[in-house]
Protein backbone atom coordinates (compact mmCIF):
# COMPACT_ATOMS: atom_id res chain seq x y z
CA UNK A 1 0.00 0.00 0.00
CA UNK A 2 1.50 3.35 -0.99
CA UNK A 3 0.65 6.55 0.74
CA UNK A 4 -1.80 8.89 -0.91
CA UNK A 5 -0.02 12.07 0.05
CA UNK A 6 3.63 11.06 -0.24
CA UNK A 7 4.76 14.09 1.71
CA UNK A 8 8.55 14.01 2.15
CA UNK A 9 8.22 14.41 5.93
CA UNK A 10 5.84 11.45 6.04
CA UNK A 11 8.14 9.34 3.93
CA UNK A 12 11.13 10.22 6.11
CA UNK A 13 9.13 9.35 9.24
CA UNK A 14 8.05 5.99 7.78
CA UNK A 15 11.63 5.22 6.77
CA UNK A 16 12.77 5.90 10.33
CA UNK A 17 9.97 3.72 11.68
CA UNK A 18 10.85 0.90 9.31
CA UNK A 19 14.50 1.07 10.36
CA UNK A 20 13.56 1.11 14.06
CA UNK A 21 11.29 -1.90 13.52
CA UNK A 22 14.09 -3.96 12.01
CA UNK A 23 14.43 -6.01 15.20
CA UNK A 24 10.79 -7.13 15.03
CA UNK A 25 9.80 -10.33 13.22
CA UNK A 26 9.19 -9.64 9.54
CA UNK A 27 5.39 -9.93 9.67
CA UNK A 28 5.06 -7.71 12.72
CA UNK A 29 7.34 -5.11 11.20
CA UNK A 30 5.33 -4.90 7.98
CA UNK A 31 2.02 -4.82 9.86
CA UNK A 32 3.22 -1.99 12.09
CA UNK A 33 4.51 0.14 9.22
CA UNK A 34 1.31 -0.48 7.23
CA UNK A 35 -0.85 0.56 10.16
CA UNK A 36 1.08 3.74 10.83
CA UNK A 37 0.95 4.52 7.13
CA UNK A 38 -2.81 4.01 7.09
CA UNK A 39 -3.10 6.23 10.16
CA UNK A 40 -1.14 8.96 8.37
CA UNK A 41 -3.18 8.53 5.20
CA UNK A 42 -6.37 8.98 7.19
CA UNK A 43 -5.02 11.89 9.22
CA UNK A 44 -3.32 13.90 6.49
CA UNK A 45 -5.40 15.06 3.56
CA UNK A 46 -4.12 15.71 0.07
CA UNK A 47 -1.83 18.72 -0.30
CA UNK A 48 -1.44 19.39 3.44
CA UNK A 49 0.27 22.33 5.10
CA UNK A 50 3.67 21.38 6.49
CA UNK A 51 2.62 22.47 9.98
CA UNK A 52 -0.32 20.03 9.87
CA UNK A 53 1.96 17.18 8.81
CA UNK A 54 4.38 18.00 11.63
CA UNK A 55 1.55 18.06 14.16
CA UNK A 56 0.24 14.66 13.09
CA UNK A 57 3.75 13.18 13.20
CA UNK A 58 4.46 14.71 16.61
CA UNK A 59 1.23 13.22 17.96
CA UNK A 60 2.19 9.81 16.62
CA UNK A 61 5.41 9.98 18.59
CA UNK A 62 8.96 8.82 18.21
CA UNK A 63 9.38 5.70 16.01
CA UNK A 64 11.65 4.08 18.59
CA UNK A 65 8.98 4.55 21.23
CA UNK A 66 6.35 2.96 18.98
CA UNK A 67 8.57 -0.02 18.23
CA UNK A 68 9.40 -0.42 21.92
CA UNK A 69 5.67 -0.87 22.62
CA UNK A 70 5.57 -3.83 20.24
CA UNK A 71 7.38 -5.97 22.79
CA UNK A 72 6.88 -6.53 26.51
CA UNK A 73 8.90 -3.98 28.44
CA UNK A 74 11.62 -6.36 29.60
CA UNK A 75 12.65 -8.13 26.43
CA UNK A 76 14.07 -5.45 24.10
CA UNK A 77 17.00 -4.56 26.33
CA UNK A 78 17.21 -7.77 28.36
CA UNK A 79 20.52 -9.59 28.36
CA UNK A 80 20.58 -13.06 26.84
CA UNK A 81 18.47 -15.22 29.13
CA UNK A 82 20.01 -17.74 31.50
CA UNK A 83 18.85 -20.55 29.26
CA UNK A 84 21.58 -19.75 26.74
CA UNK A 85 24.24 -20.13 29.42
CA UNK A 86 22.60 -23.27 30.79
CA UNK A 87 22.74 -24.74 27.29
CA UNK A 88 26.43 -23.85 27.03
CA UNK A 89 27.22 -25.35 30.45
CA UNK A 90 25.29 -28.50 29.57
CA UNK A 91 27.22 -28.73 26.32
CA UNK A 92 30.58 -28.40 28.09
CA UNK A 93 29.52 -30.94 30.76
CA UNK A 94 28.52 -33.38 28.04
CA UNK A 95 32.03 -33.05 26.58
CA UNK A 96 33.59 -33.70 29.99
CA UNK A 97 31.65 -36.94 30.45
CA UNK A 98 32.24 -38.03 26.88
CA UNK A 99 33.68 -41.38 28.06
CA UNK A 100 30.65 -42.27 30.21
CA UNK A 101 28.06 -44.33 28.33
CA UNK A 102 24.78 -42.46 27.69
CA UNK A 103 25.82 -39.31 29.61
CA UNK A 104 27.03 -37.25 26.62
CA UNK A 105 23.91 -38.22 24.67
CA UNK A 106 21.57 -37.09 27.43
CA UNK A 107 23.46 -33.93 28.39
CA UNK A 108 24.36 -32.99 24.83
CA UNK A 109 20.81 -33.60 23.68
CA UNK A 110 19.56 -31.40 26.52
CA UNK A 111 22.00 -28.67 25.50
CA UNK A 112 20.78 -28.83 21.90
CA UNK A 113 17.08 -28.73 22.80
CA UNK A 114 17.54 -25.89 25.28
CA UNK A 115 19.88 -23.97 23.00
CA UNK A 116 17.59 -24.20 19.99
CA UNK A 117 14.59 -23.06 22.04
CA UNK A 118 16.57 -20.16 23.49
CA UNK A 119 17.82 -19.14 20.07
CA UNK A 120 14.31 -19.21 18.64
CA UNK A 121 13.02 -16.98 21.41
CA UNK A 122 15.98 -14.64 21.11
CA UNK A 123 15.44 -14.35 17.37
CA UNK A 124 11.78 -13.43 17.85
CA UNK A 125 12.96 -10.37 19.78
CA UNK A 126 15.63 -9.61 17.20
CA UNK A 127 18.57 -10.56 19.37
CA UNK A 128 21.19 -13.21 18.85
CA UNK A 129 22.21 -15.49 21.67
CA UNK A 130 25.87 -16.46 21.51
CA UNK A 131 25.97 -18.82 24.52
CA UNK A 132 22.95 -20.73 23.25
CA UNK A 133 24.52 -21.10 19.82
CA UNK A 134 27.75 -22.39 21.36
CA UNK A 135 25.70 -24.76 23.53
CA UNK A 136 23.92 -26.14 20.47
CA UNK A 137 27.19 -26.70 18.62
CA UNK A 138 29.03 -28.31 21.54
CA UNK A 139 25.95 -30.33 22.51
CA UNK A 140 25.59 -31.63 18.96
CA UNK A 141 29.25 -32.62 18.91
CA UNK A 142 29.07 -34.38 22.29
CA UNK A 143 25.76 -36.10 21.62
CA UNK A 144 26.78 -37.39 18.21
CA UNK A 145 30.15 -38.56 19.55
CA UNK A 146 28.28 -40.23 22.40
CA UNK A 147 25.92 -41.98 20.00
CA UNK A 148 28.80 -43.21 17.85
CA UNK A 149 30.60 -44.40 20.99
CA UNK A 150 27.47 -46.20 22.19
CA UNK A 151 27.01 -47.91 18.83
CA UNK A 152 30.68 -48.90 18.91
CA UNK A 153 30.34 -50.28 22.46
CA UNK A 154 27.20 -52.17 21.50
CA UNK A 155 29.01 -53.62 18.50
CA UNK A 156 32.04 -54.63 20.57
CA UNK A 157 30.01 -56.14 23.40
CA UNK A 158 27.81 -58.12 21.05
CA UNK A 159 30.85 -59.47 19.22
CA UNK A 160 32.46 -60.34 22.55
CA UNK A 161 29.36 -62.15 23.78
CA UNK A 162 29.15 -63.92 20.44
CA UNK A 163 32.73 -65.09 20.92
CA UNK A 164 32.13 -66.01 24.52
CA UNK A 165 30.50 -69.32 23.72
CA UNK A 166 33.42 -70.41 21.59
CA UNK A 167 36.56 -69.16 23.27
CA UNK A 168 36.16 -67.91 26.83
CA UNK A 169 39.79 -66.97 27.42
CA UNK A 170 41.93 -67.07 24.34
CA UNK A 171 41.78 -64.43 21.66
CA UNK A 172 40.03 -65.60 18.54
CA UNK A 173 42.40 -67.19 16.07
CA UNK A 174 43.05 -70.32 14.19
CA UNK A 175 42.51 -73.21 16.57
CA UNK A 176 44.14 -76.51 15.78
CA UNK A 177 45.69 -79.29 17.82
CA UNK A 178 49.19 -77.95 17.08
CA UNK A 179 48.50 -74.63 18.80
CA UNK A 180 47.75 -76.31 22.11
CA UNK A 181 51.44 -76.59 23.02
CA UNK A 182 52.41 -72.90 23.17
CA UNK A 183 48.99 -72.00 24.44
CA UNK A 184 49.28 -72.88 28.16
CA UNK A 185 50.95 -69.54 28.78
CA UNK A 186 47.47 -68.02 29.10
CA UNK A 187 45.91 -71.01 30.79
CA UNK A 188 47.14 -70.48 34.39
CA UNK B 1 -0.56 7.72 30.08
CA UNK B 2 0.33 6.85 26.49
CA UNK B 3 2.96 9.36 25.50
CA UNK B 4 2.63 8.87 21.77
CA UNK B 5 -0.49 7.99 19.80
CA UNK B 6 1.42 5.61 17.57
CA UNK B 7 2.03 3.12 20.37
CA UNK B 8 -1.66 2.12 20.20
CA UNK B 9 -0.94 0.08 17.04
CA UNK B 10 1.74 -2.24 18.43
CA UNK B 11 -0.29 -2.58 21.64
CA UNK B 12 -3.41 -3.62 19.73
CA UNK B 13 -1.32 -5.97 17.66
CA UNK B 14 0.02 -7.58 20.84
CA UNK B 15 -3.49 -7.95 22.25
CA UNK B 16 -4.50 -9.72 19.07
CA UNK B 17 -1.47 -12.05 19.09
CA UNK B 18 -2.29 -12.96 22.67
CA UNK B 19 -5.90 -13.70 21.72
CA UNK B 20 -7.45 -10.91 23.77
CA UNK B 21 -9.02 -9.23 20.75
CA UNK B 22 -10.01 -10.24 17.25
CA UNK B 23 -9.86 -8.03 14.17
CA UNK B 24 -11.99 -7.83 11.05
CA UNK B 25 -11.61 -5.62 8.03
CA UNK B 26 -14.75 -3.83 6.87
CA UNK B 27 -15.29 -1.65 3.87
CA UNK B 28 -15.65 1.98 4.69
CA UNK B 29 -18.13 4.27 2.91
CA UNK B 30 -15.27 6.68 2.50
CA UNK B 31 -11.60 5.87 2.08
CA UNK B 32 -9.84 2.53 2.48
CA UNK B 33 -11.25 -0.47 4.45
CA UNK B 34 -11.08 -0.15 8.23
CA UNK B 35 -9.93 -2.66 10.80
CA UNK B 36 -12.40 -3.30 13.63
CA UNK B 37 -11.30 -4.72 16.97
CA UNK B 38 -13.54 -6.83 19.24
CA UNK B 39 -12.71 -8.12 22.73
CA UNK B 40 -12.76 -11.92 23.00
CA UNK B 41 -13.98 -14.00 25.96
CA UNK B 42 -10.35 -14.64 26.79
CA UNK B 43 -9.73 -10.90 26.75
CA UNK B 44 -12.65 -10.31 29.11
CA UNK B 45 -11.33 -13.02 31.44
CA UNK B 46 -7.87 -11.42 31.38
CA UNK B 47 -9.40 -8.06 32.22
CA UNK B 48 -11.38 -9.59 35.11
CA UNK B 49 -8.33 -11.31 36.56
CA UNK B 50 -6.24 -8.15 36.20
CA UNK B 51 -8.99 -6.13 37.90
CA UNK B 52 -9.09 -8.58 40.80
CA UNK B 53 -5.30 -8.47 41.04
CA UNK B 54 -5.40 -4.68 41.01
CA UNK B 55 -7.89 -4.60 43.88
CA UNK B 56 -5.69 -6.84 45.98
CA UNK B 57 -2.65 -4.69 45.18
CA UNK B 58 -4.50 -1.46 45.93
CA UNK B 59 -5.86 -2.77 49.21
CA UNK B 60 -2.41 -3.90 50.26
CA UNK B 61 -0.87 -0.52 49.45
CA UNK B 62 -3.74 1.33 51.14
CA UNK B 63 -3.24 -0.78 54.25
CA UNK B 64 0.48 -0.05 54.38
CA UNK B 65 -0.05 3.68 53.79
CA UNK B 66 -2.91 3.76 56.34
CA UNK B 67 -0.71 2.12 58.98
CA UNK B 68 2.01 4.62 58.17
CA UNK B 69 -0.41 7.52 58.77
CA UNK B 70 -1.73 6.08 62.03
CA UNK B 71 1.67 5.81 63.72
Amino acid sequence: MTTTNGHPLVERYLARLDAAARRLPRGERRELVDEIRAHLDAGIGPDPAEADVRNVLDDLGDPDEIVAAARPATSPTAAPGPNGWVALVLGILSLLVIMVPFAPVVLGGGAVVLGVATRRRARSTGRSDGPATAGVLIGTLAASTGIVALLFLLGVSSSISADDGVQPVRPPGPVSPTTSEPAPAGGG
Amino acid sequence: MVTSEGTIYPLLSRLRREGHVTTTWRDSPEGPPRKYYAVTDQGRAALASFTAEWWRFRTAVDTILGEGDAS
